[in-house]
């Protein structure tokens, strides 16, 4: 077993790593071959944690891992390994496909604000002073997301709520990864924030949900 | 019909853990390789690399890609 920091055979320093990704081609074409073997096996791992692997899908994201790696290659720093570097880069690249791919034919408008927050009954494992609790704290969640979120922020809560993975929800509301976050990062602010100027603390949340 | 325990969980879960001060997926991006290395050879994580550690606890795209970064794997060959 290694780490998916070892590089195998195809062992460089970074500065000769960038090197020849930049040399002409008798320099680059081998080692953009150990880079894709490289990443190959590295998303091989990882998507035989998820499943069984279809070799087909497995070139192609490699393929654009790969393509992804060269073209971020003017912002490594150098300041890890370049193979942890590049596998970061490639593991972002092929789960945010795969994300993708799974949600692709989920619509955001399937996806509503309840007109209750909280269903009419405990289940039985839950007392009547934390069902009590929890029904509490819902009932303001739900009235600042239905009154004080923007529309987009709100979509955006609900389908996280749905467990839509930001890489679907970013191509489905055609924006970037980082304005999604700061999106949803705002609208979670207000969610603590108003909750919080409710008169509930964080501590009473954790605890009502257990969490 | 409200949210189901699941949902009611995960958005409590979703304020519980929000900070004013988080990074975004792509800064994360940037400073992981330097984090996984650090850690991978026992060394001390610096405080500017700590919003590396708090940003998963939020983001669980985020979280899947560090251990996927994190976990061994068999070299061939």
């Amino acid at each position: 077993m290694a780490s998916p920091s070892a590089t195998g055979s195809a062992a460089r320093t970074n500065e000769q790593w960038v090197a020849d990704l930049q040399g002409p081609d008798s320099q680059s074409e081998p080692a953009v071959a150990d880079l894709h073997a490289l990443i190959r096996r590295f998303l091989a791992a990882q998507l035989l944690k998820r499943g069984p692997v279809d070799e087909a899908q497995l070139d192609d994201l490699t393929q654009t891992a790969v393509v992804r790696v060269l073209s971020k290659l003017p912002t490594f720093r150098g300041a890890s390994r370049f193979t942890t570097w590049a596998y970061s880069v490639a593991v972002r690249s092929a789960f945010s496909e795969i994300r993708r791919t799974e949600w692709r034919n989920v619509s955001l408008t399937d996806f509503s604000l309840p007109n209750s927050p909280a269903a009419a009954v405990a289940d039985d494992a839950t007392d009547a002073e934390t069902f009590a609790q929890r029904r509490a704290v819902l009932r303001v969640l739900h009235r600042i997301i239905s009154t004080e979120l923007s529309d987009r922020q709100r979509q955006g809560i609900l389908a996280e709520l749905e467990g839509m993975p930001l890489a679907a929800l970013e191509e489905k509301m055609q924006t970037s990864r980082n304005a999604l976050y700061k999106l949803l990062h705002d609208a979670r602010l207000k969610l603590r924030r108003g909750l919080e100027s409710s008169g509930v603390n964080m501590e009473e949340v954790t605890a009502a949900f257990g969490l | 019909m409200g949210w189901n325990d699941k949902q009611a969980s995960a958005l409590a879960k979703l304020t519980v853990v929000t900070r004013p001060d988080e990074i975004p997926c792509d800064d994360w991006l940037d400073l992981v390789a330097e984090y996984v290395d650090l850690l991978q050879s026992g060394q001390e994580i610096p405080t500017r690399l700590q919003p590396v550690q708090d940003h998963v606890e939020v983001c669980p795209e985020c979280a899947e890609e560090l251990a996927a970064l994190l976990s061994p794997f068999e070299i061939e060959g």
